[in-house]
């Protein structure tokens, strides 16, 4: 949730999240890897500390300049494994010092781990899953990093950053997805449909009320409920029918009822499910779109329904002039905005993205409202 | 005979299509005929995919039960073809990890009649050189997901110059982010941004000639 604020800022993010009029289409950056590129900081260094990762974001937004908030206000490896039951190779450990992270899908679970989840229970399993078969000290790493929660939202305050979200949600698909590897989860989900529904029916109460609740317990405006290997494109509507939508309805139900904001963190193309959204609370999400969703129509369809955030192309961000973005950006502010939008790159802002692309975005909202 | 197996294939039904495999098969049907209805079944569900109609899941459940039914009958992918069309090497360049995309293009490129080589994924620029010499390939297929490795492709496509080998090789490209301005960029010989279009790459490859 967003309190009403005298941070003309903040009061932007409100009104978008509520559908009312705003002054100015709010920019969020989704820096990430790329904030400590231009904050001349090594990946290595940034992922050494979540207080080190939050100023790398604090003084790329000042670079900026005028953008309204960042969208994570830190950022660990540990988070990706966490979600996606996969190891993580890391700058400074198995790559170079300043070489970006890559997620190593490489089948860590079997079939039989669906027995055992449903034996002793999600908590349990993950536990001893990111420890014995990831890396060992996995876990108390990812715990370490939580618990410097206070202390980044302390930072970001005192370098009156906004920011939307602390903590990352997760669907069972995601997870499950992650551990056995898109190809040979989807052979599952063909081949022992019932005994996938039954796993991930027992993952679900629980599986994150401890993020929620550290969420609150922080102030964090919003939560990510993500979906990455669960959009539309990857699914037969049958399966995301099954084994998708109950899921982030429901948790997107446990995100609104602990008063946050679900920002629904939708990678690659959701086009064919937009109406479905829909059914979710109104004025309350933020749909957040990686520019493969037909954004236009995401607005045709639930611009008065929900916040939509989004979608400069990460190749436009990288490769393109800070011309060609300036263009596209006022394109999409005078399309999508100025009600109910937030600007943002599609996903993460690329790690090799000119600071001049990523202030042609922001210049291009500031422009429009001028 | 074959109608009921393309059918199944077309529907997903697995243990169906296995079945339909050894019935015509005890029924005297050849290989080649088996092939040629399995293969109509996946020329189908990729007509569908193109149309919006199916999605990656059945991409990737189809290719599974075509490469079970070619081994019931003792063949691999690459006796797809009634003679095969030549082989691609695939990869997905260096520090890139996304699998998904070049998975299907390996199992379309297969159901075509091509030979593939797959390569993984994060592989270095030295592995295709040495895989193309290895297998005597024309054609080498790289797959990027991150624009941060552009410069990997770059140096792919370098590491064949150096060695002589860049005039004997088709060099094509895909994933999200690419394109044909950037194929011209890099001195590739094509890019594709489908399963489909990787398909036609390859063939105007083998069968045009270099491009
Ligand atoms: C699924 C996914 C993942 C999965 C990958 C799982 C896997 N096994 O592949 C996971 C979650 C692990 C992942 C990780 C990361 N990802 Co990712 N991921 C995606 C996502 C959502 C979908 C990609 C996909 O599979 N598409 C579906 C397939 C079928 O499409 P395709 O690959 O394009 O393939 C088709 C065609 O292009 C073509 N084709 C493909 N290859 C070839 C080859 C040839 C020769 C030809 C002719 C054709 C061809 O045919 C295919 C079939 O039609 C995209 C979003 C997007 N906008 O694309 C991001 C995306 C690619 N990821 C991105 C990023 C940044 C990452 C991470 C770095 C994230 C992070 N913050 O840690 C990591 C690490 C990646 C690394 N080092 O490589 C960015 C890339 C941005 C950039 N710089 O360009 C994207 C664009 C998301 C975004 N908007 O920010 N990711």
């Amino acid at each position: 949730m967003i309190a009403p604020s005298n941070d003309p800022r903040w009061e932007r993010l409100r009104k978008a999240v509520a559908l009312e009029p705003v002054d100015k289409v709010p920019v969020c950056l989704e820096g990430v890897a790329w904030s400590a590129r231009v904050a001349g900081m090594s990946l290595e260094e940034f992922l050494s500390d979540p207080n080190k990762a939050t100023q790398a974001e604090i003084d790329s937004f000042k670079l900026v300049g005028n953008a309204d908030c960042v969208n994570n206000p830190t950022f660990a490896a540990a988070t990706l494994s966490f979600m996606w039951m996969t190891g993580v190779k890391r700058p400074g450990f198995e790559l170079g010092p300043d070489e970006p992270w890559q997620v190593e899908e490489s089948g860590l679970m079997t079939p039989e781990d669906y027995d055992t989840i449903l034996e002793v229970g999600w908590p349990a399993f993950q536990a001893q899953f990111l420890n014995e078969r990831i890396r060992p000290g996995l876990l108390e790493e990812f715990i370490a990093f939580l618990e410097k929660g206070p202390s980044v939202i302390e930072q970001v305050t005192a370098a009156d950053m906004p920011y939307l979200c602390f903590a990352v949600i997760i669907q069972p698909f995601e997870s499950l997805c992650g551990g056995r590897t898109f190809t040979q989860f989807i052979l599952d989900l063909y081949r022992t449909p019932d005994k996938v529904e039954q796993v991930m029916q027992a993952m679900l109460p629980g599986m994150n009320d401890a993020a929620i609740a550290g969420a609150a317990a922080l102030g964090s405006p919003g939560v990510w409920v993500g979906g990455w290997r669960s959009a539309s494109r990857m699914l037969a509507q049958p399966l995301w029918d099954r084994f998708v939508w109950p899921y982030v309805t429901e948790l997107v139900a446990q995100v609104d009822a602990a008063g946050l904001i679900p920002i629904l963190h939708f990678d690659s193309d959701w086009t064919r499910d937009l109406p479905r959204l829909l059914e979710l609370p109104a004025g309350k999400c933020i749909l957040s779109l990686d520019s493969m969703t037909d954004i236009r129509k995401a607005k045709e369809i639930l611009g008065d329904h929900m916040c939509i955030m989004g979608d400069v192309p990460p190749a436009l961000l990288s490769s393109g002039t800070p011309e060609q973005v300036y263009e596209h950006c006022s394109k999409l502010v005078a399309d999508i905005g100025p009600t109910g939008f937030i600007l943002q790159s599609g996903c993460d802002i690329p790690v090799d993205a000119p600071l001049a692309n990523v202030k042609a975005m922001s210049d291009a909202a500031a422009d429009a409202a001028s | 005979m074959t109608e009921t197996l393309t059918t199944a294939l077309i529907e997903m039904r697995e243990d169906d299509v296995l079945a339909a495999v050894r019935a015509a098969t005890e029924a005297g049907t050849s290989p080649a005929g088996i092939i040629a209805g399995l293969q109509a079944g996946m020329k189908t569900i990729g007509d569908k995919y193109e149309a919006g109609e199916y999605f990656l899941s059945e991409l990737i459940m189809s290719a599974e039960i075509f490469k079970r039914a070619l081994a019931e009958l003792g063949l691999d992918q690459s006796a797809a073809g009634t003679g095969t069309r030549g082989t691609v090497i695939l990869g997905t360049v260096h520090t890139d990890i996304h699998d998904i995309g070049k998975n299907i293009v390996a199992s379309v490129l297969s159901a075509n009649g091509f030979k593939v080589v797959d390569l993984g994924v994060d592989v270095p620029a030295q592995r295709f050189l040495d895989a193309a010499r290895e297998n005597d390939a024309r054609v080498i297929g790289l797959s990027c997901l991150l624009t941060t490795a552009f410069p990997a492709m770059r140096e792919t496509i370098a590491t064949f110059a150096a060695a002589g080998l860049r005039d004997q090789v088709s060099i094509i490209i895909g994933g999200g982010p690419v394109n044909a301005d950037l194929a011209l960029q890099l001195g590739a010989d094509g890019a594709g941004i489908s399963a489909q279009e990787a398909v036609i790459l390859a063939a105007k490859a083998v069968e045009g000639g270099v491009a």
